[in-house]
């Protein structure tokens, strides 16, 4: 379909072998894992690249893309590869020799395929997402883009919020991706001209195309009947897509080399200030017998020796139990281990622990605040008794090392509700001591608290720089010498965090005058770009705390209100006065409190459950 | 009586672009592949257990080799019926069987016996007969050839030079060959004798084609 002339996959292959030998870590560049798929490029009717803003070794477990990998590739006509961004030298490499961001399988340029599918699960992916369509020589604007080129579409969790990059993209998928994805590939396969490609994409489900979706009528609609408009609704798939039956097994180290397996999508609890448990609702579970399947596939097709379950909560799902009994008693003779994802304190017990005894490694734990306030603030009640127990009960069990997760910077936390942090740790520390004596390790991981468009929060100010800058001080001063390893974010990321996740479409030319400025990587800890940004907000005019120091009001409309998320706005508001009062909102799966997503998908969660 | 584990030799040769996959990342790839072919590894006692996996002699990232070989225990049920064409379908692309057979399990390890490698030198930009002629009469008549490394340190890699040879091929070019040491503590790099002629190592493809042991 591609009509330009480009560099063919011999002329990038030359281009490797003369170039990689002087790369740092080059393994990232070549592909040629076991399992990856490569297929005949001129029988494919539609060519489809799966791209991720970040280097290879993040990138490559993403499970969204392995699950898009392997059912685009199910498929004879489609086709789908994969891109991921490079390191400096790579690009200086590249931009020396005028080579184009190519596919790690066939090695053709990203422009030569039909669909770019981009995963962007944070922020602060935006400037890298810029730079790897430039890299591909695409234009980075949408409206610069002919039909020469690819269509680029957006997917991940921070597209709930799209207006900052809707500049950039043809399309967004809001929701869950699979499926829809397959759906675009089938509009693809028509011989259609651009404009009419992506009409029909934005009649898919959960599909936002920015050029063809009037958000001003959305809003104006609401409050005159004639021009009324329908948000956008995310896309839900009702039962969990299959686990890929082929996993991709790296030849190279990357940050997860284990098998993971999705065995629950969404969370019944409703902390209120977690963006994932609002947009991922309802709760869907995999079958336990499904699970152990793919597990003895997945086993069988990498040779990996880890398994790791992925949930928001893992400890919620229905049968936990019976899935680590039978993982140990099937898999752990083969020297398999099994890592779980942080367990909530009140809904494990002993017989969970003694289940899952195979490994003593780390134990997570993630209580957030300290104190009874705080915890009623965001909805995650937890008793400090309950949470000192679980802490003596993991050491009798025989582990020694605890992480323990905290937020700062929650509406109405005191310098009071900080301190309590360090006296709670070392609470769990001196337990640690009795049990397993000189063996006993705390680490603590503070975050700070950022608001998330779609949950309660979404209209509350963050808290200020110069009290988080405090607060650091006094974890600091309340740490020293205590023997606990303590980590937190600089002020300066969690800013741009803060100023990206609530903004609104005239942030489009900060993201892009940031990235002119050489803005990349901005997670990565060699990468100082913060003052890049603030430069970029002040070149064009925008206060960047307007977007995350300003409390809004409940009334007021927010850029990212035509997107529905199932879950109502007048319950998340519900939510946030609860919050205020500092009453409770229990489990919904003892009570349902209507947050709106059985009307608006007409299911009834109970019944997506596995057992 | 004790069960023994067994030992299991594999040749092999690492050609393309998983050249660019490090000894480490290959150790484990031999881990892996061996599992996903249903073979039993045998691991080492302790609180981490390790894979038993010994590589003869570690090759550089970025050479290819058609000369590899790795010793793998595995447990001492396993079935000792295994085939090279039963384990390459489970190796990724690149990386290749010629070879395998089980060995005395009490024999010594391969790394202390180590004597030299053979290696082929491919120029992507072609070279004239000429110019490698020239090479190869400095490296004959030179009394020492010290090359310094990024480090700063410097090592005289005239004895460990063994042999150089040039190679006339009409289609692909003109190539060099050379035997270097690969005893410990004495142990020469093809890339370094390049570097020392002012060749760039990066434009050519440097091959491994034999490693010799010392005789028992």
């Amino acid at each position: 379909m591609a009509k330009h002339s480009s560099l063919s996959p011999s002329e990038i292959h030359i281009f490797l072998d003369k170039n990689l030998f002087n790369i740092q870590k080059p393994g990232r560049y070549v592909g040629g894992e076991y399992n990856q798929v490569i297929k005949d490029w001129d029988s494919c009717t539609v060519k489809s690249i799966l791209a991720f803003p970040d280097v290879y070794e993040i990138g490559f477990s993403n499970i969204g893309l392995n699950i898009l990998y392997d059912q685009v590739n199910n498929k004879p006509s489609f086709c789908a590869e994969r891109t991921f961004s490079v390191w400096e030298d790579m690009e200086m490499a590249m931009r020396k020799f005028h080579i184009p961001l190519f596919s790690l399988e066939s090695k053709h340029p990203v422009i030569d395929f039909d669909l770019v599918g981009i995963s962007i699960p944070y922020e602060t992916l935006y400037t890298n997402t810029l730079n790897l369509l430039d890299l591909a020589n695409i234009p980075i604007h949408s409206k610069d883009r002919t039909e020469d080129h690819p269509i680029i579409v957006a997917g991940g969790h921070s597209t709930f919020n799209p207006a900052p990059m809707s500049a950039f993209m043809d399309a967004f998928v809001i929701g869950d991706g699979e499926d829809v994805f397959l759906e675009i590939l089938t509009i693809l396969s028509q011989d259609d001209s651009r404009d009419d490609h992506l009409e029909k994409i934005s009649r898919l489900n959960g599909l936002y195309v920015p050029s063809r979706y009037n958000i001003n009528q959305y809003f104006l609609g609401k409050y005159c009947n004639e021009k009324k408009i329908d948000p956008i609704k995310k896309n839900m798939v009702s039962h969990l897509p299959a686990s890929p039956k082929k996993p991709l097994v790296p030849n190279i180290e990357t940050t997860h080399n284990r098998i993971a397996i999705e065995v629950m999508r969404g969370c019944s609890h409703g902390c209120r200030f977690c963006q994932a448990g609002f947009i991922t609702r309802p709760v869907r579970e995999r079958p336990l017998d499904e699970i152990m399947e793919s597990l003895r596939i997945a086993l069988r097709q990498t040779g990996y020796d880890e398994i790791s379950l992925l949930s928001l909560s893992i400890s919620d799902f229905s049968s936990i139990q019976d899935l680590i009994i039978r993982i140990s008693s099937e898999f752990t003779t083969a020297n398999v281990n099994l890592s779980l994802p942080s367990l909530r304190i009140e809904s494990f017990s002993k017989d969970l622990m003694d289940a899952m005894d195979q490994r003593k490694g780390n134990f997570t734990l993630a209580p957030e605040s300290a104190t009874a306030i705080m915890r009623q603030t965001i909805n995650k009640p937890i008793s400090e008794g309950d949470l000192l127990e679980t802490a003596a009960q993991i050491f009798q069990q025989g582990w020694t090392s605890i992480k323990l997760y905290f937020l700062i910077g929650l509406p109405g936390e005191t310098m009071q509700d900080v301190a309590e942090i360090v006296a709670l740790c070392k609470k769990v520390k001196s337990i640690g001591k009795k049990i397993v004596a000189g063996r006993a390790r705390i680490s603590v991981s503070i975050n700070t608290f950022i608001p998330k468009c779609h949950t309660p929060f979404q209209w509350v100010a963050m808290d200020l720089d110069e009290n988080i800058r405090q607060k650091h001080q006094i974890l600091r001063d309340g740490f020293r010498n205590s023997g606990i390893k303590v980590s937190f974010p600089s002020v300066e990321s969690s800013l741009l965090e803060g100023w990206l996740s609530r903004a609104d479409e005239n942030a489009s030319s900060v993201i892009y005058e940031a990235w002119k400025q050489g803005a990349k990587f901005d997670t990565w800890q060699e990468y100082h770009t913060f003052d890049i940004w603030k430069a970029a907000f002040s070149t064009c005019g925008i206060n960047p705390y307007e977007y995350s120091h300003r409390q809004r009001d409940l009334q007021e409309d927010l850029p990212w209100d035509f997107i529905d998320i199932g879950v109502s706005k007048a319950f998340l508001g519900r939510e946030y006065q609860k919050s205020m009062a500092g009453s409770l909102t229990t489990d919904c799966r003892i009570l349902c409190h209507a947050c709106g997503i059985q009307a608006g998908y007409g299911i009834v969660c109970r019944n997506l459950l596995g057992e | 009586m004790e069960t023994i584990e067994k030992r299991l030799r594999i040749y092999y040769s690492k050609f393309g672009f998983i050249r660019f996959t490090s000894n480490l990342d290959v150790q484990r790839i031999w881990e892996r592949t061996l599992r996903r072919a249903g073979i039993k590894i045998a691991y080492s006692h302790g609180f981490h257990p390790q894979a038993k996996i010994q590589q003869a002699s570690p090759l550089p990232l970025g050479f290819e080799s058609s000369a590899e070989i790795v010793d793998i225990w595995i447990s001492a049920d396993s079935d000792t019926k295994i085939t090279e064409e039963d384990l390459n379908h489970y190796l990724p692309e690149g990386l290749s069987i010629s070879y395998l057979e089980f060995i005395d399990p009490g024999n010594s390890s391969l790394q202390p016996l180590l004597f030299s490698s053979d290696y082929e030198i491919h120029f992507f930009d072609k070279k004239s007969l000429e110019e490698l002629e020239c090479i190869r009469q400095q490296v004959i008549n030179s009394s020492t050839i010290i090359f310094t490394k990024h480090n700063g340190k410097q090592y005289d890699l005239k004895p460990l030079i063994l042999n150089m040879e040039i190679h006339s091929h009409p289609q692909n070019g003109d190539y060099l060959s050379m035997k270097l040491s690969s005893q410990i503590n004495s142990t020469g790099r093809p890339d370094h004798v390049l570097m020392y002629f002012q060749i760039d190592p990066a434009q050519t493809r440097i091959i491994r084609t034999q490693i010799d042991f010392i005789k028992q």
